[in-house]
């Protein structure tokens, strides 16, 4: 019963990764359309103000809140040739280690740091210095709300490693 | 304990946990942060975060996003299937020539994409099984094909050039410009050895039957080689040319090849809403594998150096006595090792900043020294036991092909690796003439 629900919940983390990381990879439309359109504006004579800060938005947005996506999927280079060669069991515990020692400390840290920062920003109404002067507190939540996806598809996975070593032989 | 003993227990540490098969990028970050409140104290987390929103808001990085995504519109635009179909009627005839056309294919690929996967993959799957059904020798065709898909991350554009340039503070379209030659260079020695070993020796490599080439037009052949190599590489002069000129930095120029790119795909017949959405998502995996590793690394080098590590290995290393060029050879060799077991990016986010200021105090020309990094990274996807292009072959289960002829074919081409390094080490000039020439 209880395993049944926690898959559940692993389940609905996991769609949500897939969908946000998804739906975030097409920033890179408008993130090009801008730059060709900058190219071509700056040709012309007329360079815009705002497209160098947009752009820069736009590229850290994308790589940043498809990193829970990457996660999931296994995106993430890791350097597996030694561990592949432990049993699976072995291999889980390394896992979880892993996890507890190096990933959780690391995300939740930025997330508590990247939380002070977003509110900073938001507490100021900090724009930029530039003649544009566009916004910076949307751009700068972007590192709390990253490490909060990476953190819950981290969660997501610690769990399922932990399953995968109750119900022994079955790889994460 | 000494900033000397904090360094080297902080890489040791790194390295273990490296190996216990974590993400690079959690690695990096989780041994930072660690460090970080053992040695420095909570305030030093501030400049973490900035250093993250840093490397967020950074226009030069962009480049690698654009740089993926084209690469990804041209990969699907089946430029190379169209260029080896040809290429394979042109130079088949030839002893080797099959091979001399696969690491063709691979130059002009190199010239299209900026990562190593899609090459390595695409040309293992359309050339591995051709050769070897043809009588190729399997170490040879396995080697080949490694080695040349490898000249995507050398050849510009190259998102380790991206990386590298933006990580001494030097100009990426210099570096850009710098590696053309250099990686060319080892394409075409590359050939040399494939057309000298096959010519010496036909079993290796053997010419095409005469009747394979019955019923084929030598003007149809040539007119699709042209029309598969011509709209790519025109695209990639256009986007170095402009860099060149100074009419666009390299991540304008990215972006407007992105979208040429696009069209390109388009004109070639690929496009379809399942496709592109395919070259978007497959574009987010590797940009955040790639940009997510430089945040985690940023985390540690921020420790790093501020314990005074740098510093300390920096003056271990000028003090060791070896002269200017005995340091030189001693970094490459680092380099050498660690690629056998750790990624590219791994290895430029930690070594930079001890390595870059050695060669600054030795009177090295920094755009010089950083593309002979570059080329003996080449020796990192090739050489076992950790080497990308291996895993890439191996996971492709090639018919007949073992692990074993896939690491005794890339032996000779790490040689010929090396000999490169040597041969743009003795001569710098081969390699700075062009950024030189770059309008400023």
């Amino acid at each position: 019963m209880e395993a049944s629900k926690l898959e559940v919940i692993i389940k609905k983390i996991d769609r949500v990764s897939e969908w946000s990381g998804k739906l975030f990879s097409w920033l890179v439309v408008p993130l090009t359309l801008l730059i060709v359109f900058e190219v071509i504006s700056r040709a012309m004579g007329v360079p815009t103000i705002w497209s160098f800060e947009l752009s820069n938005f736009l590229f850290g947005a994308h790589f940043m809140l498809v990193a829970a996506y990457g996660l999931l999927n296994g995106s993430h280079v890791r350097i597996d040739l030694l561990v592949n060669r432990f049993s699976p069991r072995t291999q889980a515990i390394i896992t979880i280690i892993n996890y507890l020692v190096l990933f959780f400390p690391f995300v939740l840290v930025i997330l508590g740091f990247g939380i002070f920062y977003a509110a900073t920003s938001w507490s100021m109404w900090e724009t930029s210095w530039s003649t544009w002067s566009p916004p910076l507190y949307p751009i700068k939540t972007v590192i709390p709300l990253t490490a909060l996806m990476l953190l819950i598809q981290g969660v997501a996975e610690f769990i399922k490693t932990i399953c995968a070593l109750k119900n022994e032989g079955v790889k994460p | 304990m000494s900033p000397e003993w904090i360094a080297i227990s902080m890489f040791f540490v790194l390295v273990i946990f490296l190996f216990l098969g974590h993400p690079l990028a959690f690695v990096l970050g989780g041994v930072g942060i660690i460090y970080g409140f053992w040695g420095i104290g909570p305030h030093f987390v501030g400049i973490v975060i900035n250093r993250t929103y840093g490397v967020m808001d950074n226009f030069v990085l962009v480049a690698i996003t654009l740089f993926i995504l084209m690469g990804n519109f041209l990969t699907v635009s089946g430029v190379a299937d169209g260029l080896f179909r040809s290429l394979r009627f042109l130079l088949g005839p030839v002893r080797g020539g099959l091979g001399l056309a696969v690491i063709g294919v691979c130059i002009v690929f190199a010239a299209c994409t900026g990562i190593v996967g899609a090459s390595v993959v695409t040309m293992g799957l359309l050339a591995g099984p051709l050769l070897i059904r043809y009588g190729y020798q399997k170490e040879l065709t396995m080697g080949m094909v490694a080695a040349g898909g490898s000249l995507g991350i050398l050849i510009p554009p190259s998102i380790m050039l991206v990386i590298m340039g933006d990580q001494a503070a030097i100009s990426v379209g210099q570096l850009l410009l710098g590696a053309v030659v250099p990686g060319v260079s080892l394409g075409i020695l590359y050939m040399i050895y494939i057309g000298v070993r096959c010519w010496i020796n036909p079993t290796l490599g053997p010419p095409l039957p005469p009747e394979e080439m019955i019923g084929i037009s030598k003007s149809q052949v040539i007119k699709d080689a042209l029309k598969y190599a011509l709209p790519p590489l025109g695209l990639i002069f256009t986007v170095l040319g402009s860099i060149f000129m100074g009419l666009a930095t390299p991540s304008e120029a990215a972006g407007v090849g992105a979208f040429a790119a696009f069209i390109l795909m388009v004109l070639y017949g690929k496009f379809s809403w399942a496709t592109f959405r395919d070259c978007l998502y497959q574009t987010a995996k590797s940009t955040t594998m790639v940009l997510v590793i430089v945040v985690g690394a940023s985390c540690f080098t921020t420790v790093f150096l501020g314990l005074g590590g740098g510093t300390a290995l920096v003056d271990g290393m000028l003090g060791l006595g070896l002269g200017k060029w005995g340091t030189y050879f001693l970094m490459m060799f680092i380099l050498i090792i660690l690629g056998m077991f750790i990624d590219w990016i791994g290895i430029v986010m930690i070594v930079f900043p001890i390595f870059l200021p050695v060669a600054k105090a030795l009177g090295f020309d920094t755009i010089w020294f950083v593309i002979m990094m570059a080329v003996n990274l080449q020796m990192s996807f090739l050489s076992p036991p950790f080497g990308y292009a291996l895993f890439y072959l191996s996971g492709l289960k090639i018919k007949d092909v073992t692990l074993a002829h896939i690491y005794r074919g890339v032996l000779p081409f790490l040689i010929i690796q090396f000999i490169g390094l040597l041969i743009f080490t003795y001569w710098p000039a081969l390699t700075l003439w062009l950024p030189r020439l770059m309008l400023k």
